[in-house]
This record gives structure tokens, sequence and C-alpha cells, in this order.
């Protein structure tokens, strides 16, 4: 597949080709069929863009999830051309539309839809294919995608360089940047042609979940003696309710009688693993350590700076504790 | 009812190490086991066997080593399993294991479903039942937590799709599904049966040729090159000025890591 020379055409004061449908080969691809326009669909349009920018390629969107205007907001994200289609496509359907238009990267968003087409697209098309990219890049030498394929539950990313063509990756949306929002570029809105049956409506089921605790809770609030007294650590249970999370306190709140023994963080309690935990006026000491190992962020609100929490926090706050509370308390209820 | 489960036998991540300074996986005291998810399928499988009957068939693919695999799910309960082992298949990608499980699916005959797990450990994308079926023209469900058959040839999958909400599909037989990790738990074996899982003829052994595979549908899709390693943990970062401003620092930093 050759170099997509407009972009050189334009520079040196010939006339760009608008790209058009049935013709064109080639070109970055997103595929988002699943009835909707969402903002990890922009994102991974804004993804597309990159990667054909630096190919010297046009960015395509087909999707079956917008109306015209909704549609702009995805040229303002990157696209060059939106591909409206009605229905939800088959496996099959999808084969047969790209067949004719040899496109030479298509990315799919990571959502069960996605993962199948994506797989499925894949394996009919003898393309190459990375099942769970959290970034792409183009290889200049080779003119190759690399995909970044996060491994050990994300501990690292290996790269993967997509051989086969098209190359095609299906892209965890969450973990790339924001998305574009460009007025000043341009694009074209179309039918795609296709006219697909709508989906069937799956029968919706619910079923109880465990109940929020330390052991699971995404945000945890741990208050220690820094707090001084139980008003004090009734801040840090406000908190935690306007976080979404739970309140839990180390030994020494257990010993002043601030909390309930299931609330005790630490050794003899709980052991936690939160994606926030934000410790108010802990000290930190060998049992509250070894409880918070798999906590994500650490963010330590301590006026002593020789504390040993400091040390093991991602972020520290030199401040008392129920004075920051009340402050972050209230820029919370005002968001 | 003939079942087939996928099974894989993949690094222990809880052994497999990161060289930092190579920037490739330290495999020096890496474990090989089964692969968790794939035993969920299995137990599914079983659980469906014991509902309507049936055989439930092990198919794996790999080195010598991978019989282990094969044992493992017959101590489990399988009825026996077919490995899929060679020179040619060491190191094979995505799109050529699709396509060997294939030709063992195929080769099997019969077969009313194939189950695999969510995803594989270590390195796994959870792409190959969406491959299968796209090689076998069969349907297919992700992320299936309850299986129940039905009597007109059809299986009712109960999929998950956020904690505590899911929804029912429907699938024509035959079809792929994989099983999501949060399905019933994998059963121990019986130490009888982990014993007599070593008996002749349980285990049989097919080679890529045997099953009408050439190398070029065996070609790599993608290749594996280094690892991205995170920037190494460095002590915290302090918050500096009065209690107000780093009040609104901290907000805008859980923004901006969407913790907020």
């Amino acid at each position: 597949m050759g170099m997509d020379l407009s972009y050189l055409e334009a520079l040196m004061g010939g006339v760009a080709a608008e790209p058009t449908t049935s013709e064109s080969a080639g070109g970055v691809w997103v595929v988002g069929v699943e009835g909707r326009l969402d903002d990890g669909l922009l994102r991974l349009v804004g993804k597309a863009r990159v990667l054909a920018d630096a190919l010297g390629a046009y960015v395509y969107l087909l999707t079956n999830g917008s109306d015209r205007e909704a549609a702009e907001s995805t040229i303002r994200a990157g696209a060059d051309q939106v591909l409206l289609a009605q229905g939800s496509p088959t496996l099959t359907d999808l084969v047969s539309f790209f067949e004719p238009r040899q496109p030479e990267v298509i990315l799919f968003p990571r959502t069960r839809v996605g993962r199948i087409l994506g797989a499925g697209l894949a394996q009919r098309l003898d393309g190459g294919l990375c099942g769970h990219a959290a970034d792409l890049e183009v290889d200049p030498i080779y003119r190759r995608i690399v995909a970044h394929q996060p491994v050990l539950d994300d501990a690292a990313r290996q790269r993967m360089t997509i051989l086969a063509a098209p190359a095609m990756a299906i892209v965890d949306t969450a973990a790339l940047p924001a998305a574009f929002n460009e007025p000043w570029r341009s694009g074209a809105v179309a039918d795609a042609g296709a006219d697909w049956v709508p989906a069937a409506e799956p029968r919706p089921i619910t079923w109880p979940q465990p109940a929020v605790t330390l052991a699971n809770a995404a945000v945890v609030v741990a208050g220690g003696r820094g707090l001084k007294t139980v008003e004090g650590f009734a801040l840090a249970r406000q908190l935690a309710q306007a976080l979404g999370g739970v309140a839990g306190g180390d030994l020494t709140a257990l010993d002043a009688g601030w909390i309930a023994e299931e609330e005790l963080i630490g050794l003899t309690g709980a052991r936690i693993a939160p994606k926030l935990l934000l410790a108010l006026g802990l000290d930190g000491d060998t049992s509250l350590f070894m409880s918070i190992q798999d906590a994500g962020l650490i963010v330590a609100v301590q006026p002593d700076p020789a504390a040993p929490i400091v040390a093991a926090a991602d972020y520290n706050i030199h401040a008392d504790p129920a004075d920051f509370a009340r402050a972050l308390l209230e820029r919370l209820s005002r968001a | 009812m003939r079942i087939v489960v996928c099974m894989k036998q993949v690094y222990d991540p809880a052994t497999t190490r990161i060289s930092r300074s190579r920037e490739e996986f330290d495999l020096r005291g890496a474990v090989k086991i089964t692969n968790t998810p794939d035993k969920h399928a299995l137990e599914a499988a079983l659980r469906l066997r014991a509902a309507v009957g049936g055989e439930v068939i092990a198919l794996s693919l790999g080195d010598a080593e991978a019989d282990d695999v094969c044992r493992e799910a017959i101590a489990m309960g399988a009825d026996r399993a077919l490995l899929i082992s060679g020179p040619e298949v060491i190191g094979v990608t995505g799109r050529a294991v699709a396509r060997a499980l294939t030709a063992g699916v195929r080769y099997l005959d019969a077969v009313d479903l194939v189950l695999t797990g969510q995803v594989g450990l270590t390195d796994g994308t959870g792409s190959l039942a969406p491959r299968l079926a796209a090689e076998l023209g069969w349907e297919v469900c992700l992320d299936a937590v309850r299986l129940a058959p039905m009597t007109d040839g059809q299986i009712e999958v109960t999929v998950a799709c956020s904690p505590g909400v899911g929804e029912i599909v429907c699938l024509a037989l035959p079809a792929v599904i994989s099983v999501a990790t949060g399905s019933e738990r994998p059963r121990y074996a019986h130490p009888a049966r982990i014993a007599n899982a070593w008996a002749p003829g349980l285990v049989e052994v097919c080679s890529c040729t045997r099953l009408g595979l050439d190398a070029a549908a065996l070609t790599a899709d993608v290749e594996v090159g280094g690892l991205i390693l995170p920037p190494e943990r460095t002590r915290g970062q302090t918050i500096v000025g009065p209690t107000e401003t780093a009040a609104d620092e901290l907000v805008g930093l859980l923004r901006t890591k969407r913790i907020l």
C-alpha cells in the first residue's frame, strides 16, 4: 500500500483530493457500532488521528450511533469522514463492508461488541490483531502499527508489532488521553450505504451484590491519632461519604473508641486495596503498612514530616488533618 | 451434548517477574500452571454435563509440558483430552492459535459447544472465543456467568455487564462461549481422579500436519517486542501551601487521575 501523498501535494501548492468513500483504499478506520457515540469513541478517533498523521492517511469513522449533528463532534475530534449506518452489523456484514475498502488500520473500542466484532473481523480478513491495546504508535521505519498491550494486570506493557494487514487493535479507550475538540477541523458526513438489521434487545437481569466493605471499597478514608477528637474523626466519615467510599481507622483510633472493631485497618483488622487511600492524621506503623500494600494512590495529611507514613505516601500534605478535612469537604460540596 | 473446553498453559503471574534492566519477563523462577479462567470454563462444562449428559473434552495447544493441563482437566472431571503439539506450534500467535484450535474442534467432530476462559493470565487478551467463532462460523457470547441449556437446540446465557447487572441472551447451538471468572468456582480434583488421570489412552496428542494445517496457516500476525515499564516508584511529592490551596490542588489531582 503506497503512501498517501495528498498532504505533500497540498504543501507543494497543489490541491489535496477530498477523501471519497468507495474508491479510496487504505485509511485508518474506527468502528463504533453500538448505537452510541460516547467519549471513549471520541478518544479513539483522536488516537486514530495521531496514527493517520504519522502514516499520511485519512481517518474514517463507521458508526451507527449518531445523527448528522452529533457526527460534527467526531470531526472536531479528528475524523476526516464519518459514515453513518443504520442497525447493528453482524460479523458477515462488516466483512463485506471492509473487503472492498482495503483498510490499512482498523480500531475497535474494547467493549463486548467491539471485542467480538474486532477479533472476528481480524480472523476473517486475515489481519493482525492486538486484542487489548492501551496505546498505539507507528514504527516509522517499517510503517507498521505497534500496540502496547497491558500484561500482568498492567504492571507493564508489551510492544506488539502488527505484521499482517490490515493492522487491527481492540483499544481500551479509558487508557487513552482526552479527546480532541478542534473546531477548525473539516470533514464530511456521508451515508455508509449499509442498512443492517437492528440487534435483538437482550433481557436485563440484576442480582444482589455484596455490600461495600473496607476490603473491596474503591476509596478509603482512614483516620488516626492526628484527628485528635471524636468530632475530628467524624470529619473522616463525612469525607468518606462525600467521596463515595468507606471510613476506617488504625489501632490508635480503635483505642480511642472512635471506630468499631470491624473498621480497623491493620494486621488484626481489614486488608484494603482501594484506588485512593486518604490517610488523615495516621502516623503509620508496620501493621498498617502491611495492610495497605495494595492501595493505589496514597494521600497522607500529616503535620509531622518525620512520621513513617510520609515516606510511604504518593502525596503528602503538611497540615492539620481536621482543618484539611473541613477544607476538602467544603470544596467537594461546592463541586 | 459434546462440549469442548479450550485450556492453555500459562506462566503463573505470581511467579513471573519483570526485569527492569532487560525490559522483558524474567522467567527464571516462573512456574507453568493451567490458566485459572480456563478452569472456570471447565467447571461450567462439567455442570452442563451433569444437567444434560454428554461428554466434556479438554482441548489444548502447546509443547509437551501442556500435557499437564490435559491431565489436570481429566482429574477435575473431563472425559478425555486432545493436545495439539509439535515443534510448529511453539510461539504461535493469536490468529494461528485460533486456526489450530478450530482444526482441533473439527477433528473432534459433532461438537455442540466450545467454552473458553475469559482471558489468559499474564499476557492474555481474551480474543480467542470471537476468533474461534469467526473461524467456525458459529454464534458467540462473551463473559458468561451462567449457562442453562434449553430443549430446542439453544442455550440460555447470563452475561455480566457490570457488578450486579447483566443480561440474558439465547444462542443457537453450536456456539462458542467465554466463561467469566465471576462464575462458579472450579472444583478441586478428587485425589483418586488425579491418580487415574495418567491412565493410558486419555490424552490424544495430535500434530498440526495431521489436522491438515500447513505452515502458511500458522504464520505470525503479530511480533512480540520488549516491555514498556512505568516509572519506578519514587518518594512521594509534597503538596505545599496553606490548607485551602492544598485542598484545591488535591481535588484537581484526583480529577486528573479520574478518581473523582
